[in-house]
């Protein structure tokens, strides 16, 4: 899932996914020296999609996210790093659980539940 | 309002992230926040051909601590989002989206109701989107000590 404009703006960087999971860096806007959590915010969101791409199986078909929930410990210090994974499916569901971190450990928890469709061929 | 967020609607244009996005402030008044979310190449990045679920997310955090600092006392200053739940029910492919922030409770820890919804110019004008409530941790900012001989 590639949304190179929107990776631009918030400082989303190093992003990679495999295998249920996706992980990328959020780095501070300019003039800043830390990432706003509304930048942490969105970067949780994409990733999370990142991380539901990787699972999808034909006839499955990505539907758009349904519910997130993230919860900050406090606010970060420099570089931050969304670390999302998928840790529970059904043909209609991906429970995704993800965790933001800095230097100083993790500062955010959440959980995200993505919709999926499951596209039935028609018989004649 | 603090003089954060004074500077901040003043100096809205020259922040790239909010012009990129197309976010301008349509509405303020006390506990209130409305901001128009205009579609374009760059929020258009989702499913449908949809506005991303992340920048709703990140708009309505930013109308949240709008409409917080519309009741923030001097000396009072957001910390940082302890809290944000989004339930996405519609995709969002209006012309124009209205983020309606309203601050629900005031204290220590600020709970704002953020709807999103489908702007005026659109045929099912008013259509709820996304219903989202953010919690803020609200600090004082630490006081100038006065040194005296």
């Amino acid at each position: 899932m590639s949304t190179p404009k929107l990776d631009s703006l918030f400082r989303i960087e190093a992003s990679r996914e495999s295998n249920g999971r996706a992980q990328c860096d959020v780095r501070a806007l300019p003039g800043q020296v830390a990432p706003k959590t509304f930048s942490l915010t969105a970067a949780v969101d994409i990733t999370l999609v990142r991380a539901v791409s990787t699972t999808v199986q034909p006839p499955q078909e990505m539907n758009g996210t349904a519910e997130l929930n993230v919860t900050y410990l406090r606010q970060p210090i420099g570089t931050a790093h969304v670390d999302c994974e998928v840790t529970a499916q059904s043909d209609t569901v991906r429970l995704v659980d993800f965790t933001v971190s800095d230097a100083d450990g993790v500062l955010a928890r959440g959980r995200g539940t993505y919709a999926m469709t499951v596209q039935r061929t028609r018989h004649q | 309002m603090n003089t954060q967020f004074i500077e901040l609607i003043r100096d809205w244009k020259s922040h790239p992230l909010l012009v990129e996005l197309d976010v301008s402030v349509t509405e303020l008044s006390p506990g209130r926040a409305l901001l128009t979310l205009t579609r374009n190449t760059t929020n258009v990045a989702g499913v449908r051909n949809s506005i991303n679920g992340g920048v709703q997310a990140a708009v309505a955090e930013i109308a949240a601590h709008l409409a917080t600092s519309t009741l923030l006392e001097q000396g009072d200053q957001i910390e940082f989002t302890q809290d944000l739940s989004i339930s996405y029910l519609y995709s969002v492919r209006a012309t124009t989206t209205l983020i309606d922030a309203k601050v629900l409770r005031q204290g220590r820890l600020t709970v704002v109701d953020v709807e999103i919804l489908v702007g005026d110019e659109d045929e099912d004008s008013g259509r709820l989107n996304a219903k989202v409530r953010v919690t803020c941790s609200l600090g004082r900012r630490p006081s100038k000590s006065v040194v005296t001989k």
